[in-house]
């Protein structure tokens, strides 16, 4: 009976066969099952009750004995037999996750199931097992406790939410550490999702911030960040609420760093007045880690700015804290201080529109129920492509903790606040057809430089802050530097024009059916895998393409990863790739039109280089699903500098003949560089860094000069092998952000690329 | 399936150790230490089963020694606790009131009827008659060899 009954439920059978003969066997078996009083047969007989219990559930075509299976487990959790409590609370929890059981369970209080019978005289009962389930939290035995929680987690609706998340917190305290973190992390997740009273929220997620202490990851207080922020009904509540905890004494890390963040946002919003914010705040300053710190220094200078009758005390005493960390050892609190101490100095207006206040969150998936998924074991496959997205988001999600860079967007925008922030491509099309200024762009892009020289940086600028909100962490430099530092990424802003230009119109094609947008910038994708051979291309709430190369020589192969994130089909899926001069590429086979839900299929496309080209392969896609469709059109990374071979410089004679061998343009061409902010302050060794990444080989100590870099490699191309390609950095001793860049190679168009290359990843 | 088969005695000695899964030499020693500290330090009345990462760690104490079983997920516990309890009164039928002296004394018999019972992580024969047969007749076997 027992392995016939395991056998049937490995093999999924849905009471085919032996259909009418199994409930009957299976009635007998839950009626007759008693306590014997031999253990051993206890044990046996017990073993193939709960088998059956099992089978039962899993088959769930007899209503009837579903029912009876219930009562049992009902009867089970109070037995003192610890055994038999510890599988009635396993069970019963495995039988709440039963897809029929979840409407069933919404419906009705506490014990999944018993809503089928409904009878109004099961109530109590149905009470008695709530509270018996309570106390199975109290029990000494921790196995029991934990099949406990997983009880109690699993059975929470809108109605019992409030009693439960109480006797949760209430259970926290005493709770062992190793299962602290996880109750911590479900008891988050509970209160967001039952929360029917956002006030309720912002007490309970409070008050689990208190007593949970440590053990509140980052993700959690990056939600509750989320959640608040985009309510706006909820900022002064909760600003008031966080005062009360700092009064009462809570100084954890995690509950300070909320409490800073949501003072310095929101704490104009209450009656205190913003010195005595800044004196309860101070006082945990001194204990708090690295990160907390940051968090604080921002908020004291909202909190000086937010202090409108000025007060030159407060002043002075937020300057001196701030002076006292300028010669701090950590780059990031170093950068803070000094520019908050150099706004804060400055008139009103300037800092007014720096710490303006953040703007909503866009929707995303809650991270939270993600990192709960991770941790229940995944395939590897599927998860290496979650984990990277999970790192994508994560990195934006940083975003509350380093952030003061979108508040740069408000003054310099006329476009602000941005609710959503739009994908890379529409918002071109939005100021083209807006303002008259963008109109003048694009004579000025020319097709080929990916670069844009500083001239054109108004509209850059403009572009670029739109852009940030979605590209957040990405950007390396934390720093809210002033209008005139070189601006992070030209590149992203330019190429969404040249999408514009080069391609269909993407944005404005899709109709009816609401277009899909990329989650994060596809710029910053595309720049990464210009660096790297693997990583995500495209991301989007339905699909995600996943991208992996290798080279060799002239020749490559990339192979794209389409995944279907989506719990539905996407059906016409076309994958077109435009063929450039120059360079080879062909797709073996093409993928079906249809992409299943959790579905991944690979994608090879060969290529191959038969001269030097400029531009990227460009690779249109499209797909729909029955509320969506996307088309796109994406830069494949598939650039000159991938077929570099590095070069070994055995003789240095030899190579420097070479090198004075060509004149100048132009084979030779030279250009000097202000590096980005983040290669700044990196310096020397970032930029062999960078350098490497891109496949220009470093030989070390090839120049006599320890400020320059020389770089040796060849050029594959199917028709000329071994065009060889030098490139010479030279740092400015006096300006450690300027740079001369001298590329020389056999090819005129090679050069030209080469560079334009090279100083995309040196401004970016 | 069965992972790994160990009986440990209350001052924390291995006494029997059989792996039915691949663990190396590092992870077997972890494993042991862990499941020892698990299971000698739980009280008398709570339940016998345990989460230990990926297996679930089913153990019975009898007289001095814990024997303990890491099964997968989806097994029936009580199921395996009567297999535990199979292979108890086997050794107890063989040795005749066994205790953990011949346990020690006669490891290698131990092992033998321990394959007899577990195949590959899976019970193998349940009747008792049978096995002592068996391993009667291996005894036989070894008293003709030694004799010549």
């Amino acid at each position: 009976m027992l392995i016939a009954g395991s056998d049937w439920r490995s093999e999924g059978a849905a009471g085919t066969a032996g259909g009418g003969g199994q409930p009957q066997a299976l009635g007998r078996v839950l009626l007759t099952t008693e306590v014997s009083k031999n253990v051993n047969k206890n044990n046996a007989m017990h073993a193939v009750l709960f088998e059956a219990i099992t089978l039962v559930m899993h088959l769930d075509s007899e209503q009837e004995l579903v029912s009876q299976c219930v009562n049992l487990l009902g009867k089970f959790i109070s037995v003192r037999e610890p055994n038999i409590r510890y599988l009635g609370l396993e069970n019963m929890s495995r039988l709440s996750v039963l897809p029929e059981m979840v409407p069933v369970i919404q419906a009705h209080q506490a014990l999944p199931g018993q809503a089928l019978s409904a009878l109004p005289e099961m109530l109590p009962v149905i009470q008695a097992h709530q509270e018996k389930i309570l106390a199975s939290l109290q029990d000494t035995d921790i196995s029991i406790r934990r099949r406990g929680l997983d009880l109690v987690f699993s059975m929470c609706d809108e109605n019992n939410a409030k009693d439960l998340t109480s006797e949760l917190l209430k259970y926290l305290e005493t709770a062992d550490f190793s299962i602290r973190e996880e109750l911590t992390l479900k008891m988050a997740i509970l209160a967001e999702r039952f929360a029917v009273d956002l006030k309720w929220y912002v007490d309970v997620i409070l008050e689990l911030v208190d007593k949970a202490g440590e053990f509140v990851s980052d993700e959690i207080w990056f939600r509750i960040v989320q959640v608040i922020t985009n309510s706006e009904e909820l900022h002064a509540y909760s600003a008031s609420k966080v005062y009360t905890f700092l009064l009462e004494g809570s100084t954890q890390e995690p509950m300070i760093k909320v409490a800073a963040y949501l003072l310095g946002e929101f704490g104009r919003g209450i009656p205190i007045p913003p010195q005595q914010q800044f004196a309860l705040l101070h006082e945990s300053f001194a204990t708090m880690g690295l990160s907390t710190r940051n968090i604080m220094l921002s908020a004291y200078a909202k909190m000086l700015m937010n202090c409108t009758p000025d007060d030159p005390e407060f002043r002075a005493k937020v300057h001196a804290v701030f002076k006292r960390y300028e010669t701090n050892t950590d780059a990031d609190t170093q950068q803070r201080v000094l520019e908050y101490l150099g706004l804060t100095s400055r008139p009103e207006a300037a800092m007014r529109g720096v710490l303006a206040e953040m703007p909503k969150f866009p929707e995303r998936a809650s991270i939270l129920e993600r990192a709960v998924k991770e941790k229940e074991a995944e395939t590897t496959d599927a998860s290496v492509q979650r984990v990277r997205s999970m790192n994508a988001e994560a990195s934006q999600e940083v975003s509350p903790a380093s952030a003061t860079v979108p508040e740069i967007i408000v003054p310099v925008l006329p476009v602000a606040p941005i609710e959503t922030p739009p994908p890379p491509t529409s918002p071109p099309q939005d100021l083209i057809s807006g303002s008259p200024v963008a109109a003048a762009e694009p004579p000025v892009i020319e097709p080929i430089a990916p670069v844009q020289p500083s001239g054109s940086a108004n509209v850059m600028d403009l572009l670029d802050g739109l852009i940030e909100p979605s590209a957040q962490a990405p950007a390396p430099a934390p720093a809210p530097t002033s209008a005139a530092a070189p601006s992070p990424d030209p590149f992203a802003g330019s190429a969404g024009m040249e999408d514009l230009l080069g391609g269909s119109g993407v944005a404005s094609s899709a109709a009816a059916p609401a277009q899909v947008q990329p989650i994060a910038d596809v710029q910053e994708w595309f720049h990464k895998l210009c660096m790297a051979d693997n990583g995500v291309l495209y991301e989007d709430p339905n699909l995600q393409i996943g991208l992996k190369s290798s080279y060799q020589g002239f020749q490559g192969r990339v192979v794209l990863y389409l995944g279907n994130k989506a719990p539905a089909t996407l059906s016409s899926l076309r994958l077109h790739v435009a063929p450039i001069p120059g360079l080879k590429v062909s797709i073996n086979e093409h993928p079906g039109a249809t992409l299943a839900p959790k579905q991944q299929i690979m994608v090879v496309i060969d290529v191959a280089c038969s001269a030097p080209f400029m531009e990227p392969p460009q690779l249109h896609f499209g797909y729909s699903t029955d509320t969506q469709q996307a088309q796109q059109q994406l830069r494949l990374p598939i650039v000159l500098n991938k077929f570099l071979q590095p070069l070994p410089v055995t003789d240095r004679n030899e190579f420097f003949e070479r090198w004075r061998a060509i004149p100048g343009p132009p084979l030779k061409l030279q250009e000097i560089v202000q590096v980005s902010a983040a290669l700044t302050a990196a310096g020397l060794p970032a930029v062999q860094a960078l350098l490497n990444a891109l496949r220009l080989n470093v030989v070390p100590q090839l120049d006599p000069n320890p400020r320059n870099m020389v770089t040796a490699a060849t050029l594959c191309c199917e028709a000329s092998m071994d065009g060889i390609v030098i490139v010479r950095m030279e740092s400015d001793a006096n300006n450690s952000a300027q740079y001369r860049v001298t590329v020389s190679t056999s090819n005129q168009v090679a050069s030209s690329t080469l560079k334009d290359i090279i100083l995309t990843h040196l401004k970016a | 399936m069965i992972h790994f088969v160990l009986l440990i005695s209350r001052q924390g000695k291995v006494r029997l150790a059989k792996w039915y899964t691949q663990y190396t030499v590092k992870e077997r020693t972890k494993t042991i230490k862990q499941v020892t500290g698990a299971v000698l330090s739980r009280g008398p009345k709570l339940c016998n089963f345990l989460e230990f990462g990926e297996t679930k760690l089913i153990y019975k104490r009898y007289a001095s020694l814990y024997f303990c079983v890491g099964v997968d997920q989806e097994d029936n516990e009580l199921a395996t606790l009567e297999t535990v309890h199979h292979f108890v009164e086997i050794l107890d039928r063989y040795f005749g009131n066994v205790c953990e002296l011949d346990l020690i004394f006669n490891f290698h018999k131990a092992y033998y009827i321990l394959d007899e019972v577990l195949l590959g992580g899976h019970l193998q024969e349940t009747s008792k008659r049978a096995i002592h047969h068996v391993v009667t007749e291996q005894d036989a076997l070894v008293e003709n060899a030694k004799n010549g």
